[in-house]
């Protein structure tokens, strides 16, 4: 496959199709849906981190005036018997998903759900709540990685043993499993160094932050179907692990998405869905349930707080000559965090021959861990782009040099073993080193960062159909929730495939009923596969529109050309005729005397979705007298293989480097000694907003993807992965203060300032 | 012959790194591993797979070239 490199949409940034909608108010999120005879649903959530449950009585919450059905763990099937592995792109644990949903034995985690309530109103549901009766009996709650991973830690799970070890262990653990991925000697290595970094870097529980609570509305209906609008990033995959945790078959359930404010990997999994089935069948009529935000911080998936211990040797060429790296991370309360892409990711910008990465997965009694933008590619690169950047430091190096001395390019192997086709890291550190801002001026107290980071990308399995309307106009139709500009995209895509004016696109997200399969939106992978899918579909509506121009002009269709949205018969058989072309409007209008309506579907799993790579250039400025960090400059250098929507591929830049520069300066979840949360809103849980930030510049690297007709890389998540140590880098090159633990709030830095 | 590189759990379990096996899809691939070590058996089928260079999270009808070199990596979940 190679990618053309001359276009009339591609690359352009026409008006977003859903942007009139979202900022009039008149877009529909989910909890915008209302279904006649609708009632409300609300979740009693555990007080205590770690208990195991003696008893539940829901019969008083049932006998408050209004309340229509009540739930607990016994409603769903035995969750020992909901066995295997979720589908979809990040295989999980059918059983964990059920306990999470709702604890069955054992809570788990502050907030984790115990029982659910459906009633007349908001209020009346929450004043049942109360009437529920539950005894515990407290278990020591297990907070972070050293009470967790002690010889005598409280266990969270009896039957949990260790995978990945050696020798297979005999006794229960929290720690869920070992990843070792090494290459060469490192004792060798190391002692070809001139200098050795050694250090321990942390970084906090986060959340995503999305803007939007989950929200749900279910009916179940006479004949045992159930029909749920929810605001998710895979309807497919809200379908299955509903079903699995119901002990349903799925074709009984239909998924709607609605509309999503933000997702960043937080989406990808379900929370309320089954509670409201459940409450839905109980009641007879439409459940709605929508989290508050403090909801959705006790009990929905945060990112692991991580320990990594970097090892790092090199000579003073600046090349690196052996890296040792061992990362523990927090899974939250059921195994599963981003430890094993941690790993994968730590070392994956360089091209090493001696590299030791060990990964822990360990369960702590805090809520279970979900995907949050590149997962756990942060928390390493973090370590080791700091790391880098005090070798750089200590040899006098400028720290681009140091990183193009080491940078992995094609044919590289990278550290999980597999060989790099054509990637883009090396262009954007040479578009750093030559971006004004790498040379521009600084003032006292300023200082500038760099940092590099990569993240796979994904292609797994999508869905598209293009209908043609008669009017010429044409309808694309996914069933890839529309987190970043997917629409756009798709419409561009199909505009520049067929064409014809990106105006004349509408691209539509459908149900699981309306719409082909598509695993979620995530991995950036919906512009790479779903884009694929879309483009297919294209080709075979121009196959058709070929054959009924061939039809009306008494040609055989490979004698028919399809060039700029027209159908031209070939040289030979306009040779000496008077055939003027056809355009898809024409053809489309005639339809129904040529065959009918033209539409075409196209299924496939996406290979070969090429690896991102970013550069980031950050400026900060520091108060020495308070310990305030403010950004003054930061730009966002990133191979996109080629941007379909340019506008919203800076936005992804920004929006993921703004996610990063949260994390790196204010972001961090706060529990008090028996576990529960003491921050969980967003006036206490900082987040940037835009006062906080200069304009996030963007530059975008064009390395084409071979594996893509116009060669995309997807976007998304990268440029989360560097902006922690650019923004940590800064503020050392500042005021000298090598910040190791994240966030680097004023409390923490002005210590630092002060011991130094 | 299909050059195979483990990661992981894997090397503990075939003893090796790397192997050569002479398979010409991922699945006649998985099959002969399986073979050879049955207790990896459900680990293969788990593991994300690259084939020269290019991650495929489902490749089991991937074809493979004389000189392929296929990695099992661990799965890739992502936001």
């Amino acid at each position: 496959m190679s990618a053309k490199t001359t276009y009339k949409w591609i690359g352009s940034s026409p008006v977003r199709p859903d942007g009139v909608d979202k900022v009039t108010g008149r877009a529909n999120f989910g909890a915008d849906h209302s279904e006649p005879g609708m009632i409300y649903g609300k979740v009693l959530r555990s007080p205590i981190a770690h208990g195991r449950i003696q008893s539940i009585n829901l019969t008083p919450a049932l006998q408050v005036p209004g309340v229509l059905a009540a739930i607990c763990g016994d409603d769903f099937p035995d969750a020992d018997a909901v066995q295997g592995m979720s589908s979809g792109e990040s295989p999980a644990d059918m059983r964990d998903i059920a306990r999470n949903v709702m604890a069955r034995d054992k809570v788990l985690y502050h907030g984790h759900p115990i029982a659910a309530v459906a009633a007349m109103s908001p209020e009346i549901a929450d004043e049942a709540l109360k009437h529920i009766q539950v005894t515990y009996e407290a278990l020591p709650p297990v907070l972070n990685l050293d009470q967790a991973m002690a010889k005598d830690a409280p266990l969270l799970h009896e039957d949990q043993i260790t995978r990945g070890l050696p020798k297979k262990p005999t006794q229960a653990s929290n720690i869920a499993a070992v990843l070792n991925l090494k290459r060469g000697d490192l004792e060798t290595g190391f002692s070809q160094a001139d200098i050795i970094i050694e250090e321990t870097y942390t970084t906090p529980t986060a959340h995503q932050g999305y803007i939007e609570p989950h929200a749900v509305i279910a009916r179940c209906n006479e004949d045992g179907r159930a029909a749920i609008w929810c605001c998710t990033q895979g309807p497919f995959v809200v379908r299955s692990l509903s079903a699995q945790v119901l002990g349903w078959d799925m074709g009984r359930i239909k998924v709607t998405p609605s509309e999503i404010g933000g997702g960043f990997g937080g989406k990808t999994t379900i929370y309320l869905e089954p509670l409201a089935v459940k409450l839905a069948e109980k009641s007879g009529r439409p459940v709605k349930m929508v989290m508050s935000r403090e909801d959705v911080f006790r009990a929905t998936g945060p990112t692991s707080a991580s320990r990594t211990h970097v090892k790092l040797g090199m000579n003073k060429a600046g090349k690196i000559t052996a890296a040792d790296v061992k990362l523990e991370c927090e899974a939250g309360a059921f195994k599963g965090s981003p430890m094993q892409t941690a790993c994968m990711t730590a070392l994956t910008c360089y091209d090493l021959e001696n590299f030791n990465i060990t990964g822990y997965d360990v369960v702590v009694n805090k809520p279970k861990a979900a995907a949050y933008r590149a997962p756990g590619a942060p928390l390493t690169a973090f370590a080791v782009e700091s790391a880098i950047d005090q070798a750089a430091k200590r040899l006098g190096l400028d720290p681009i040099d140091i990183r193009l001395n080491n940078a992995a390019k094609e044919g590289t192997v990278a550290p999980y073993g597999a060989k790099f086709p054509p990637i883009g890291l090396v262009e954007t550190l040479q578009a750093a080193k030559a971006h004004p801002h790498y040379c521009a001026p600084l003032k006292p107290n300023q200082g500038r960062g760099i940092a590099s980071g990569f993240w796979f990308n994904a292609g797994m399995q999508s869905s598209a159909a293009i209908n043609l309307n008669e009017n010429g106009t044409a309808t694309v139709i996914t069933a890839s929730p529309d987190i970043g500009g997917s629409r756009a995209s798709m419409a561009l895509m199909t505009a520049e495939t067929l064409g014809i004016p990106y105006a004349d696109v509408n691209a539509i997200v459908a149900d699981t009923e309306a719409a082909g399969y598509c695993d979620v939106t995530g991995g950036s992978r919906t512009t790479f596969a779903t884009g694929r899918a879309v483009i297919m579909a294209a080709e075979k509506v121009i196959v058709s529109l070929r054959e009924r121009a061939a039809a009306l002009w008494e040609l055989k269709p490979e004698q028919v050309e399809w060039r700029d949205g027209q159908a031209h018969p070939d040289s030979e058989a306009s040779a000496g005729a008077d055939i003027k072309p056809l355009s898809l409007a024409e053809l489309a209008l005639s339809a129904a005397k040529t065959g009918g309506p033209i539409s075409a579907k196209a299924s496939l799993t996406a290979q070969g979705a090429g690896g991102g790579f970013g550069t980031q250039i950050c400026d900060v400025e520091v108060d020495p007298e308070t310990g305030k960090t403010e950004i003054i400059r930061f730009t966002v250098i990133q191979d996109a293989g080629k941007a379909i929507h340019r506008a919203y591929v800076e936005g992804q830049l920004q929006g993921g480097a703004v996610q990063g520069i949260g994390w790196a300066l204010n972001e961090e979840y706060i529990y008090d000694e028996k576990g529960c949360m003491q921050n969980a809103s967003f006036l206490d849980y900082r987040m940037p907003v835009a006062l906080d930030l200069p304009m996030i510049d963007t530059v975008i690297v064009e390395v084409p993807n071979p594996n893509h007709p116009f060669g995309v890389r997807g976007v998304g998540e990268t440029p989360i992965v560097p902006a922690l140590a650019a923004v940590a880098n800064a503020i050392d090159s500042a005021v000298d203060a090598r910040m190791t633990d994240l966030p680097i709030n004023p409390p923490k830095l002005l210590k630092q300032l002060s011991t130094a | 012959m299909a050059r195979v590189v483990f990661t992981g759990d894997l090397i503990r379990q075939f003893g090796t790194s790397e192997l050569t096996v002479p398979a010409r899809s991922i699945k006649a691939l998985i099959q002969a591993l399986s073979q050879q070590c049955p207790e990896a058996a459900d680990t293969l089928m788990e593991m994300a797979i690259s084939i020269d260079g290019e991650i495929h999270q489902q490749a089991f009808l991937e074809k493979l070239s004389e000189e392929a070199e296929v990695c099992f990596i661990p799965p890739i979940g992502a936001g």
